[in-house]
């Protein structure tokens, strides 16, 4: 619903923020809570200190891993 | 999950490189030679080689195959049923290998490496609707169907990346006047951040692709320690194969006696055209609406 709402408010000009309208663009723009709800689980930011922390406490490793940061840094 | 396995989400490309040359540099490395042991023990199919390794892997710690599957994000069942099985794996194998399987600490999400800075923004990334019927943007709740396939992503098409500024008094306004945000700053943003990796990666933009880059500040208002500050710009990113065009406009609080900012947001909005090798816009090159938008950071 504020997909078809923002429509109006963005496709005219496609590009004109300005102090009326940015903090519906900001809504637009960021994530939902279920776009966001990966961040629910605390991630590690680094491969090799997370084998050596699941190393010490014996414990299994879950990996999530791309070409650029998983975590956002493309 | 975070309290059954250590959690770790980190770049591949340097881990298992496709490449025979980066390959080379690091297959000495603990971390590869871990990683490769663990997926060369994976079924064929799972573990992807030759070619990219990028995938969810679950593994004991000391590399034993629990599951795991490259390219596994279209499947939220799939991924659903192989954690499980995985973890049946683990009761049995820290039976047999006498595991502590101590409590895992609940850690809080790390920044990716090398952001660092006084003023840490969080940046957000969207297609923007075209009109039409275009879904352009929708929220990942708001697509219906599903493929499985790794590409997915593109329905929805949100993004998410960071930027660390030095010295967060390089956006406060020193006197009552317009004042332009330094070429140092507002550059550094327009070539690290708007950059159309809305689908995937794009690289930063050359030097040389800046054709426009404008911010200016002023205070709106000032009440005590805190001072209001409009922001307003445009950019203009262009390297003939790809381009981006927006228009800025954004608010902060600064609070002086903090020296820091208690709210902070900048969008740009604007056409973004072409595509880049792993961007996924071979079939969208544009002119297409996209949004960006840069706001404080709060662990």
């Amino acid at each position: 619903m504020l997909l078809y709402l923002l429509s109006a408010l963005v496709v005219p000009q496609a590009g004109e923020p300005n102090a009326e309208n940015y903090q519906a663009l900001l809504t637009l723009i960021q994530p939902s809570v279920k776009e966001a709800a990966y961040k629910e689980i605390g991630w590690r930011n680094q491969f090799w200190p997370g084998v050596q922390e699941a190393k010490k406490l014996g414990r299994p490793i879950l990996f999530w891993t791309m070409n650029g940061h998983p975590l956002g840094c493309t | 999950m975070s309290r059954e396995f250590v959690t770790v989400a980190d770049e591949v490309y340097m881990l298992y490189p496709e490449d025979p040359g980066n390959l080379n540099r690091v297959k000495d490395r603990p971390e590869h030679q871990f990683f490769k042991k663990y997926g060369e023990a994976m079924p064929a199919g799972d573990w992807h080689h030759p070619g990219t390794k990028q995938g969810i892997y679950m593994m004991g710690p000391n590399a034993e195959y629990l599951e795991g599957r490259f390219a596994a994000s279209g499947d939220p069942g799939d991924m659903r049923a192989r954690m499980t099985r995985a973890l049946e794996r683990w009761t049995a194998l820290a039976k047999s290998n006498g595991y502590a399987n101590s409590p895992v600490p609940s850690v809080k999400t790390s920044l990716p490496p090398g952001i660092t800075g006084s003023l840490i923004l969080k940046v957000n990334l969207r297609d923007l609707p075209r009109g039409g019927g275009d879904t352009s943007g929708s929220r990942i709740e708001e697509v219906k169907a599903r493929t499985g396939q790794w590409n997915e992503f593109t329905k929805w098409a949100w993004n998410e990346n960071w930027i660390g500024l030095p010295d967060a008094r390089s956006l406060v306004p020193s006197t009552g006047a317009v004042e332009n945000v330094s070429a140092t700053v507002i550059e550094r943003i327009c070539r690290e951040v708007l950059v159309d990796n809305v689908r995937g990666q794009a690289p930063r933009w050359k030097p040389e692709a800046i054709k426009e880059a404008n911010l200016t500040m002023r205070i709106q208002s000032q009440k005590g320690s805190l001072t209001q500050v409009e922001y307003t710009g445009s950019c203009l990113m262009d390297s003939g194969a790809n381009s981006y065009r927006a228009k800025l406009y954004g608010q902060s609080t600064w609070n002086s006696s903090s020296g820091s900012f208690e709210k902070f947001d900048l969008v740009a909005t604007g056409m973004r055209s072409g595509a880049w090798q792993f961007n996924q816009r071979e079939q969208d090159k544009g002119p297409a609406p996209m949004g960006v938008s840069l706001s404080l950071y709060n662990p």
